[in-house]
């Protein structure tokens, strides 16, 4: 299989798993008709969602596409920028419809805005204090790194946890919660799955700066079918 | 050495998330409450009870106001109670497929379940 064909395999796998969310939207009886809304808290999921990738796709080498491991630090580390845009995006359109939420930005919100407001600030530090350069400067040791990033990164998705379910939105019933726990049983076969391979890296074909470019189609990829989605609802 | 100061900064970490979490305490007590918009004429086909379950239960006979906020440990909760409390109506009316505002005629609708301008104005 040549090297694009297994990046287009590859882009479709991730494409699939995060758009997983689009299930538990789907279930969900609608009660109001607002795109913007619903666009926003699809971007919201797809930052979740994102999120737990990152757990599979945890930046160490894996067996599929055979790229160095090299490609898999990367596209590690775009995703996790993508995650950011993404929860970032669902802050600011949901902000920018609702204006009266910047009472969520204050001291006296709700418990679950609050931790989600911890979340992003959080995961924006994890970003850039994982950045090659701050990286090498700020902490002692890679181990060290490995530890409080794994550390805080399990903190975050807590944190996103406690939002959603305080939140209530979408994930409100039976049915939406079994979704949702379909969901997690695929995330963690795939994390199995990319696990077992560790170590296996394939160093057949150096494709690294892939990543990049890579991200960018899945990112466009989502927008367009959040946008479907939503319209769907 | 290195044992000794990961103790004193957990603790450290502890005792300003619990200032945190009391200070926030008081602010929400103190915070001014978001105006609503509420109007009796199209919750009809809501009981006065239903609302007003002071004057069932025995728990007082004065306005939302006076326990829900002048209470410290009901002014806590006030955010959540209230929403639950409208927005849970307002969402089981829309599932159940009723449109949205009111019907004059038949009085069945459902009121906002999103939207927070909706039920809030920026001024109580």
């Amino acid at each position: 299989m040549s090297p694009a064909q297994q990046l287009s395999l590859f882009l479709l796998r991730l494409f699939v798993l995060l758009a997983l969310p689009g299930l538990l939207l789907l279930v969900q009886p609608q009660a109001e008709n607002s795109f913007v809304w619903d666009w926003a808290n699809v971007l919201g999921y797809l930052c979740v969602f994102l999120m737990l990738a990152l757990f599979v796709f945890n930046g160490r080498p894996g067996n599929f596409p055979r790229f160095s491991g090299r490609f898999f630090y990367n596209i590690h580390r775009d995703l996790g920028v993508l995650c950011c845009a993404f929860g970032l995006l669902h802050m600011a359109i949901l902000w920018w419809h609702e204006p009266l939420l910047y009472l969520h930005f204050l001291p006296t919100a709700p418990l679950g805005m609050l931790a989600a407001l911890l979340a992003i600030i959080l995961s924006l530090l994890l970003s850039l204090t994982a950045l090659h350069y701050f990286r090498l400067r700020w902490w002692p040791s890679y181990l060290v790194f490995r530890r409080w990033h794994l550390l805080l990164a399990v903190a975050v998705v807590l944190m996103v946890i406690a939002h959603i379910l305080k939140a209530g939105f979408y994930l409100a019933g039976p049915v939406e919660y079994s979704v949702a726990g379909l969901c997690m049983v695929l995330l963690a076969w795939h994390y199995w799955l990319h696990r077992n391979a560790h170590g296996f890296s394939g160093e057949k074909h150096h494709r690294a700066q892939w990543s990049g470019p890579a991200v960018v189609f899945l990112a466009v990829a989502l927008l367009f079918a959040s946008v479907g989605l939503t319209l769907c609802l | 050495m290195k044992y000794l100061v990961s103790v004193l900064l957990l603790i450290a970490t502890a005792y300003i998330a619990i200032a945190s979490l009391a200070w926030r305490q008081e602010q929400v007590i103190e915070a001014p409450l978001l105006g609503a918009i509420f109007d009796h004429g199209i919750h009809r086909k809501v009981g006065c009870a239903d609302c007003h379950h002071n004057f069932t239960d025995g728990t007082g006979s004065g306005s939302c106001y006076m326990c829900h906020k002048q209470d410290e440990q009901l002014a806590l909760s006030i955010e959540p109670d209230f929403h639950d409390f409208c927005a849970d109506c307002h969402i089981k009316a829309a599932k159940e497929g009723h449109p949205e505002g009111v019907n004059l005629e038949t009085e069945l609708g459902h009121g906002p379940v999103r939207q927070c301008s909706g039920c809030h104005s920026a001024t109580p």
